[in-house]
């Protein structure tokens, strides 16, 4: 019964293609972007949930 | 540099907290009524009201929209002002924004027990809520939009970019998939009919849990993990990566709901193709999670907020592997229709947006209201019963949903089904109905038990209704970010239009060709519209939420043609306004029940089920024989439906009732015949006419063709 179930997947050819070319797209384009940003600035803007608050005043840093 | 005084809004983060923890009882409870109803159908009480198949969509809104939805509210008022260092933007916009949620809850909880809905699954509400829900989601936008414009941080932290992902996509799914054509105050039609409503009410289905239950969700773990771990997100490329590639593929994947349906191949390929790709984003969220607490474990240890978090970040985790797996057509030809998906999206729902609304209650209460929590171990009572409720819960819908879908595939060696009745597969997994009920039940407990801890909480501390700090204003971009993703991170409108792109490309090439192409779904001659009385009994079919057991959609497999009949073609949707396949079959597929039993075998099964299937776990309908059949319909609704494509002549409206009541009659009379005396005016004969004429327009086809 499981084997049955398990057995193929209808179509399964287009899958790789289809998800090759849209993962290469965005990833690629995504990656330059952020690769190209300032490690300063990430710092910064991984710190914004700790700037806001009167109890906890001090900036931490990675 | 000049600093500006001003105060952060806490009065309205308050209001949404009680609305969280209010409705989170008031859903759960629901929900257990529900699960025992499944054990003890006479449990509804004898009443209409309170039958599983209109409590059911008051469960899920409850607790979708009602619960995390609040939550939602709460946790993106309380960050927002912070991480834009400014007060909402507009404090009636707020109010408005809150009390307009509540009532559309209120309203919902009502309408569904009276029987109003649509049927569509998480969109059952009916067209005047449907309006006012789009009014009330551009009020929170636009109160969220002109805080972000008045905003004294330039940079806009990764949590608000899934706050505008929300907020967008929510507008453009609520909008696309509630066109309805109304017919009276609580009643209207869909304009999109069969293949083509599934496919957006599934596109809509698949994308209230992407941007409902998930980013919005997404965008609290990156503000309260950091904040209750005391350190920063661990990686903040990797965040950025997660956000676009979760919007950019999240909404591409809604057919995996229709696999191995009438919906054309290539739609449900490109479903399956995108819900694999979907584990990466996924993943890469849970891990960035997961790692912000690294070197940090030992907190975890010490503090409740972080284990609850801990745990719904790691049912993130898990249901978003299974729901890829899910849709893998050979795993979802055996977990479909059946409770495995109960299962899964019980993990999501109780591990991840329960767990992580937990972990947030417990942090921001004491905070704003200025003291410690009450008791701490009152809260490790609750993260322990609340887990161990998920795992009775999640382990007995998955043990329960594969045992009974390999019974309906068993056959015998000489090819037969080996469990012929539909009924010995419900009752082989009873026990595991006991379990989840069980399951429920004890986290239900621990929800009970956080609500105490913290009214004692807020009643040590003193609440801070506002809270003064400073900010230097706004200054202008700095012109060196400008070629990196800093860019599109301080300017909050270009940021809202390219992530409406984002989802839109998904969207678009989904649902497109089927409006366009008329050959998708191909027609079949000897398919006809329904008769007046079957387009009535069916409106009491949908009112009675019959769509939440039964199934409409016989799969082309040998083990569900065998069982059901014919399997079912796209063709012979054309006229369901609006499509009734479910997603449940708790008792059999009904696509091809026409003309399978004699009327009588309807009557006597609706009165009380258990008289023609011994043990049955469906309510009796008793009502449904006293009621009259309210006829003062039939004409507005033959109107609506031809106005959006149903070819009844012109002028048919007029002739309607006397067709009704001609139908009517006979099937009185052929019941009076079988020995029950049924008046020709009740519910239960429209009812009747319907059931017999599901599925049977091909069966007249090969009929003739013979």
């Amino acid at each position: 019964m499981i084997r049955d179930v398990l057995s193929t997947i209808n179509g399964i050819e287009v899958y790789p293609i289809i998800g090759l070319i849209l993962f290469f797209l965005v990833f690629t384009g995504l990656l330059v972007l952020i690769f190209r940003m300032d490690k300063n600035l990430l710092t910064k803007m991984s710190n914004l949930p700790f700037e806001s608050d009167n109890e906890n005043k001090e900036i931490k840093r990675n | 540099m000049q600093l500006e005084t001003f105060r952060y809004d806490n009065k309205i983060v308050r209001l949404f907290t009680i609305a969280t923890a209010f409705w989170a009882i008031i859903g759960m409870i629901v929900g257990l009524l529900i699960a025992l109803q499944l054990l003890i159908p006479e449990l509804n009480l004898g009443l209409a009201y309170t039958t599983y198949g209109r409590l059911r969509p008051l469960h899920t809104n409850a607790v979708i929209f009602a619960f995390v939805g609040n939550g939602i509210f709460m946790g993106t008022y309380y960050s927002l002002q912070r991480l834009t260092k400014s007060r909402m933007f507009n404090d009636t916009l707020s109010l408005l924004h809150f009390w307009g949620w509540q009532l559309i809850i209120v309203l919902a909880a009502v309408t569904f027990v009276l029987g109003y809905t649509t049927s569509k699954e998480y969109a059952e509400l009916e067209w005047p809520i449907d309006i006012l829900i789009a009014v009330v989601w551009v009020i929170f936008g636009i109160n969220v939009m002109g805080t972000l414009i008045k905003r004294r941080e330039r940079h806009m932290y990764v949590a608000i970019w899934f706050y505008i992902a929300t907020i967008v996509t929510v507008a453009v799914l609520h909008i696309v998939n509630s066109i309805e054509i109304p017919v009276t105050f609580w009643k209207s039609y869909s304009v999109y009919a069969g293949v083509q409503d599934a496919l957006v009410q599934w596109w809509y289905g698949h994308n209230a849990v992407a941007f409902f239950l998930t980013t919005p969700y997404l965008g609290l773990m990156y503000y309260f993990l950091p904040k209750a771990a005391d350190r920063p997100v661990y990686s903040y490329r990797l965040s950025i990566i997660h956000f676009w590639s979760l919007i950019f593929l999240y909404i591409w994947a809604g057919p995996h709901h229709l696999l191995y349906s009438a919906l054309p191949d290539w739609a449900q390929s490109l479903g399956t193709v995108f819900s694999l790709m979907l584990i990466a984003p996924s993943w890469g969220g849970m891990i960035n999670g997961l790692l912000t607490l690294r070197g940090a474990w030992d907190k975890v240890r010490e503090s409740p907020v972080l284990k609850f978090m801990v745990v719904a970040i790691t049912a993130y985790g898990m249901s978003t592997f299974e729901g890829p797996m899910l849709s893998l057509k050979n795993l979802n030809a055996l977990t479909h229709f059946t409770d495995w998906i109960i299962g899964h999206v019980h993990v999501g729902a109780l591990g991840w947006n329960g767990f992580l609304t937990f972990g947030i209650l417990y942090w921001l209460v004491p905070k704003m209201w200025n003291t410690e929590l009450y008791s701490k171990k009152l809260a490790n009572f609750h993260f322990w019963t609340g887990f161990v409720g998920i795992v009775f819960y999640a382990s007995s819908m998955y043990w329960g949903g594969l045992t009974q879908s390999l019974m309906w595939k068993q056959f015998t060696p000489e090819g037969t089904l080996q469990y012929p009745n539909f009924l010995e597969t419900v009752l082989q997994i009873v026990p595991m109905y006991i379990l989840r009920a069980f399951g429920g039940f004890l986290y239900i407990v621990g929800v009970i038990a956080m609500i105490v801890n913290l009214m004692k909480t807020a009643k040590a501390g003193k609440f801070i209704p506002e809270e003064e700090v400073q900010a230097p204003a706004l200054v202008k971009p700095d012109k060196s970010e400008k070629k990196s993703h800093a860019w599109i991170e301080s300017r909050p409108i270009q940021f809202t239009i390219w992530a409406t792109i984002a989802i839109l490309i998904g969207g678009i090439i989904e649902i497109i060709p089927t409006f366009v192409v008329k050959s998708n779904v191909p027609t079949i001659a000897s398919v006809k519209p329904y008769t007046p009385l079957e387009l009535q009994g069916r409106d009491i079919y949908i009112r009675e939420g019959c769509n939440t057991c039964h199934s409409q959609l016989v799969r082309p497999f040998r083990s569900e043609t065998e069982r059901y009949g014919e399997y079912s073609k796209a063709g012979e949707y054309v006229y369901d306004h609006p499509f009734l396949w479910g997603s449940k079959r708790t008792g059999p597929d009904l696509h091809r029940v026409g003309k399978k039993y004699p009327n009588v075998w309807h009557y006597h099964h609706m009165i009380d089920p258990r008289t023609m299937s011994p043990g049955s776990l469906m309510p009796p309908y008793p009502w449904l024989a006293e009621d009259a059949l309210d006829i003062s319909t039939t004409a507005a609704k033959v109107s609506a439906l031809r106005s959006i494509g149903v070819p009844y002549p012109v002028g048919f409206e007029n002739i309607a009732n006397d067709l009704l009541t001609k139908q009517a009659n006979e099937i009185a009379l052929d019941l009076q015949r079988a020995g029950v005396p049924i008046d020709a005016d009740r519910e239960l004969i429209a009812l009747i006419a319907y059931l017999q004429r599901l599925g049977t327009d091909i069966k007249a086809n090969n009929t003739s063709a013979r």
